[in-house]
């Protein structure tokens, strides 16, 4: 270790009064703050504001011109009303098809494994996907119209079984609603409607108007359908 | 051979005080960003604003989140505080020593209260609202959730908070509570409890005999 790494570390741990002095010293600078004239706050809110929207303008330039027609390029069937933010990443060649007025915030990975043509992702109208979501598919995920995945959900519908024959179809149902951060992983069907509370971990079917959550998901609480 | 090993020698420490130079860059550049532009614009989105606040990036405020902010706290990366547009003024508070680590966001519909010395770990999430109407009739229509829906949450004084946990509406924890990594927590939790798991249960209880070792040392 270095005399410079060497220093820094007995000060980070104060190992003495006089390295004490120092981190304190160091911190007070670290906290130094300069009592701002009103109309500097002012110009570099405008400039936030300016950036901010230079930079809306520049990424719906970028979905527009390429992220939407090179995803769309890759789906077998796509409906009209697709908000993009980033281009979802594609690992294999899955067959997609999605509805209208698909909502994809950030960035989606589909995953299928190398050499599975037959791997299949049907998208219905009106379903969200949130932030970082991973759909890993084998052989069929079926995802129906209305539902709500939230961020950093993971559907895999293999189960870590390396061949296709044994997976079935992970099946969403119309208006589900996946709280954020669910693993759903399996041949696993969840019904109409039916809520998966946050970070839960769904191994088995889900009943429709039911609230499931946990590790592994229960069913806690069912409603009623009122529509 | 003595001129092939000697070479990528001086080559590697070349490299090396380049690295070390392009992060002293980096961090000075950084500080000056900090204390020109990323600082006095957080402070001017928030109500109040104490001594010794301490950024890296500039935290995302999205709607018109009421913030207060006491003395030393810090946040050590990205910070995300949102509002749907439920409530007329949404209240996030935060007290004295506060740590708020990486990744960490903060959806106040209503009002989220989290006292001194609240350590509040990396990838956590808090919100008081359910985010989506229960009804499956008004979740389908889009509609936002009501008032009566919202919850407030409140983090009492010392709790810590380990990494990727979720605070859903209506949680209260208690004080000097412990609560494990990658929790999900749904209902109060009590003064000096361990819980941790999804739905998160008690599984300790913080021994509240010891006293804290007093030193020299100061806070980083």
């Amino acid at each position: 270790m270095g005399t410079i790494e060497q220093f820094v570390l007995h000060v980070r741990r104060a190992d003495t009064p006089f390295y004490a002095a120092i981190k304190r010293f160091a911190v007070r600078f670290t906290h130094f703050r300069i009592r701002f004239p009103g109309f500097w706050i002012a110009a570099i809110r405008a400039h936030h504001w300016i950036c901010h929207i230079v930079r809306v303008l520049w990424m719906r330039g970028c979905v527009l011109l390429y992220r939407e027609p090179l995803f769309r390029s890759h789906c077998e069937t796509i409906g009209d009303g697709l908000y993009l933010e980033l281009l979802p990443i594609l690992k294999g060649t899955p067959r997609i098809a999605v509805g209208d007025n698909v909502r994809i915030s950030g960035e989606l990975t589909i995953e299928c494994a190398s050499g599975q043509p037959a791997a299949q992702i049907q998208i219905g109208d009106h379903v969200f996907i949130g932030h970082q979501v991973l759909i890993n598919v084998k052989r069929r995920v079926v995802i129906d119209a209305h539902a709500l995945i939230a961020g950093n959900c993971i559907l895999d519908d293999s189960a870590d079984s390396p061949n296709p024959a044994e997976c079935g179809v992970l099946h969403i149902g119309r208006g589900a609603w996946l709280g954020r951060g669910c693993l759903v992983t399996g041949a696993v069907r969840i019904g109409e409607g039916a809520i998966v509370g946050a970070g839960s971990v769904v191994m088995s079917d889900i009943p429709p108007f039911a609230i499931a959550a946990g590790n592994p998901a229960r069913v806690v609480r069912q409603m009623q359908s009122t529509s | 051979m003595n001129a092939l090993v000697s070479a990528p020698r001086r080559w590697v420490s070349v490299v090396g005080a380049l690295e070390v130079f392009r992060h002293y860059i980096n961090t000075v550049w950084d500080r000056v960003a900090i204390a020109l532009y990323r600082e006095p614009l957080f402070r001017s989105q928030c109500i109040s604003v104490g001594r010794n606040l301490s950024l890296r990036s500039l935290p995302i405020v999205i709607g018109q989140v009421g913030i207060r902010i006491g003395d030393d706290v810090r946040i050590c990366g990205a910070l995300v505080i949102g509002c749907a547009k439920t409530c007329d003024q949404p209240i996030l508070s935060l007290g004295n020593n506060i740590t708020i680590g990486d990744h960490v966001v903060i959806h106040s519909n209503r009002e989220v209260i989290i006292e001194d010395g609240v350590v509040l770990g990396p990838n956590c999430f808090v919100t008081d609202s359910n985010e989506h109407p229960l009804d499956y009739g008004r979740r389908i229509a889009g509609e936002p959730c009501r008032l009566d829906e919202l919850r407030s949450i409140r983090i009492r004084r010392g709790a810590v908070i380990g990494r990727r946990c979720t605070i859903l509406r209506g949680v209260e924890i208690g004080e000097c509570a412990i609560v494990l990594a990658g929790s999900t927590i749904t209902a109060t939790v009590p003064p000096n409890a361990i819980v941790g798991g999804n739905p998160a249960q008690q599984i300790g209880h913080v021994d509240v005999g010891a006293e804290p070792e007093e030193d020299h040392r100061g806070h980083d």
